[in-house]
């Protein structure tokens, strides 16, 4: 037991003063969360203030004066577009949908016949996206304001044509982009603490081997159960330690934020911030042990490297799974390590109960797999060496 | 004191199949080696370039698994992977990383201690072993910059930090220059003495003049086989030389003819 806790004390020494391993765990805990926030509060921003800020762009208003009329009724202000409309919203400079009137617009009208107006986007241009349904309700509302008024004349109720009535009323104006929030947020602390540990775990593992260190550690009278379960302390610690400060940190970057929505939804208590660290910490150690594992058998850091980039690809698809079923979660994603903490995360986030049934199942499969790992690295420390 | 007899190891190198380009082989590295190192003795293991002089020090030092035969270690079987005879072998293999990042003292004192000494012993051995290996202008500084020979004697001094009674040394002059060579035999014939605790040293090189001046028993290993031991005059004798590299050459190669033959 003495043992462990002086290789442990060692492997944390030269974890802490190795300049790669703490480039990584600062610029994942200081710059990870905080950056993720602003990013999304600006995504939210946007699309809030292109709802609300009721301007339309359009190419050709004069050729229709009726339709012109009824925009400005709905208090929709009308910005002629520039002529090179289609090249500016290929490059972005333009981010609303442009609506373009034919010139015998008003004639056709007069007429009888159906004039066409185009409202013209790029697919690519995620924004020019967002402006469209605004701008098609607009114009279903002069549809039918016009069609009404000419069945009035003819003296039919305009009803005859809304043989329903369609209202709608959003219950929660936030949910959508809460949701976006609530995944990325659950993704961002996975791929911290796959990431977090890395390099300290290879060094520990591969590292050994590649500079001769391995051997001469293998001919003192230590077990290798005692190396193997004092390496993992120390990096799993390492990784702990991320883990705690990056959801700590969701409190400093919550100031960030910008968007009102997205603060709000920021807002965790104590509590509930205790919960999702208890709910990380035993996969963060089961990760760890995985990652020594998985290094073991890189004769340098660079195959090692290569090897681990499996589970730093892994994590994230592991935890997509769970985006992609449709009603509730079948019962064996608790037992998935990643799938469980994401399932508690997103219950944690939403404010439901969470019960102690719910917490151990996790708790249970890590502690496996971190056994398991940890088993098969003491057998291989002496046996890579032969 | 270290009985070695009749140790052998092959190595297979995997082939054929799919993935494994060309046809297996199998390598033996170690045919049938056995000699006797006694305590307050140097004994040189002597041998070309790929004799299986590192095979069989790794397998003394429990690190490799013998095919036949046996080591033992004051009396008790070497078991491959266990770590039982290890608190009494101070090894220097060829593998001699230190950690970087750590001081030559820190590295130093993390395997005093997982050798089982108090912090303070161990650092009071290290005081000692600076002094006599000269590492004292440099021992609080990290291992990252130091020169070959600096890594070479920081690492012996790794090895020889729990004051162990049997000693192997694979190649330790590599690296090191002429005062520093004569500095490490002095030490070496010193740890032989009564006064340094008449310790059990073997010594593997390819170099002649190391085994001539240094060495009290010397085994010579060709092809993985010993074909020859003694005191430097004994082989001089046996080979009816009076040139020891010329000895060494007519018992190493001369045996592998009739091996061959």
């Amino acid at each position: 037991m003495k043992n462990i806790f002086i290789i442990a004390r060692k492997e944390l020494i030269d974890a802490l003063r190795d300049r790669r391993t703490m480039l990584m765990v600062f610029v994942i805990t200081l710059l990870g969360m905080p950056f993720m926030m602003v990013v999304l509060s600006e995504s939210a921003n946007r699309y809030e203030t292109q709802i609300e800020k009721k301007q339309i762009w359009v190419a050709g208003m004069r050729n229709a004066p009726v339709l012109q009329n009824y925009i400005e009724r709905q208090g929709y202000s009308i910005r002629e577009a520039p002529a090179d409309y289609e090249q500016q919203l290929q490059t972005k400079n333009l981010i609303d949908p442009v609506l373009v009137i034919a010139p015998d617009f008003q004639d056709k009208l007069a007429a009888g016949e159906r004039p066409a107006v185009d409202i013209v986007m790029d697919v690519a241009n995620q924004d020019s996206q967002t402006g469209v349904r605004p701008l098609k309700l607009l114009l279903q509302g002069f549809n039918s304001e016009a069609a009404g008024l000419n069945l009035a004349m003819r003296g039919v109720s305009p009803d005859i044509l809304n043989v329903v009535e369609v209202r709608e009323r959003h219950l929660s104006r936030s949910a959508d982009s809460g949701a976006q929030l609530k995944s990325a947020l659950s993704l961002m602390l996975m791929l911290t603490m796959v990431s977090a540990g890395l390099y300290a775990a290879i060094d520990t593992s591969a590292g050994e081997r590649e500079r001769g260190s391995l051997e001469p550690l293998m001919m003192t009278p230590v077990s290798s159960w005692e190396f193997t379960t004092g390496k993992w302390m120390a990096v799993g610690a390492l990784t702990m330690l991320v883990v705690v400060f990056s959801v700590l940190s969701i409190f400093p970057a919550a100031y960030l934020v910008r968007n009102e929505t997205v603060r709000i939804m920021m807002q965790f208590s104590i509590s509930e911030l205790t919960l999702m660290i208890l709910v990380l910490l035993p996969l963060a150690l089961a990760i760890t042990a995985v990652q020594i594992a998985i290094a073991i058998n890189g004769k340098s850091h660079k195959e090692a490297q290569a090897r681990c980039t499996v589970l730093v690809v892994a994590a994230p698809l592991v935890s997509m799974v769970g985006l992609f079923k449709q009603g509730a979660d079948p019962l064996w994603f608790k037992w998935v390590p990643l799938l469980g903490q994401n399932q508690l995360m997103g219950k944690i986030l939403n404010n439901e109960v969470v019960s102690m049934a719910d917490m151990l199942i996790p708790v249970l499969s890590c502690t496996l797999i971190t056994f398991v790992a940890l088993w098969y690295v003491s057998k291989k420390l002496r046996t890579v060496l032969m | 004191m270290i009985r070695v007899e009749n140790l052998a190891k092959a190595f297979t190198r995997s082939g054929k199949g799919f993935w494994k380009r060309g046809s297996s082989e199998t390598v033996q590295a170690v045919g049938n080696v056995s000699f006797t190192a006694a305590d307050g003795q140097i004994t040189g293991l002597l041998g070309a370039n790929g004799a299986g002089k590192t095979t069989s020090l790794r397998m003394i030092a429990a690190l490799l698994k013998q095919d036949t035969g046996q080591v033992l270690v004051d009396g008790v079987a070497v078991q491959a992977g266990e770590q039982r005879t290890q608190a009494q072998m101070g090894v220097l293999s060829d593998a001699r990383g230190l950690y970087p990042r750590l001081s030559a003292r820190e590295n130093i004192v993390y395997y005093g201690v997982l050798h089982g000494m108090t912090p303070d012993e161990a650092n009071s051995r290290v005081d000692a072993l600076a002094e006599i290996l000269d590492l004292k202008k440099l021992i609080e500084r990290r291992c990252d910059g130091f020169s070959q020979g600096e890594k070479m004697k920081t690492a012996l001094a790794r090895a020889l930090v729990h004051d162990p009674q049997n000693i192997i040394l694979d190649e330790p002059t590599n690296g090191l220059d002429v005062v520093a060579t004569r500095a490490l035999r002095e030490f070496l014939r010193w740890l032989r003495s009564p006064q340094g605790g008449s310790k059990c040293i073997i010594f593997s090189t390819h170099i002649m003049q190391e085994v001539e001046r240094l060495c009290d028993h010397v085994v010579v290993i060709a092809h993985g086989v010993t074909v020859a031991q003694g005191t430097v005059a004994q082989l001089l004798e046996q080979a009816q030389e009076s040139d020891f590299e010329n000895a060494f050459v007519k018992l190493a190669f001369a045996a592998a003819h009739r091996n061959a033959a």
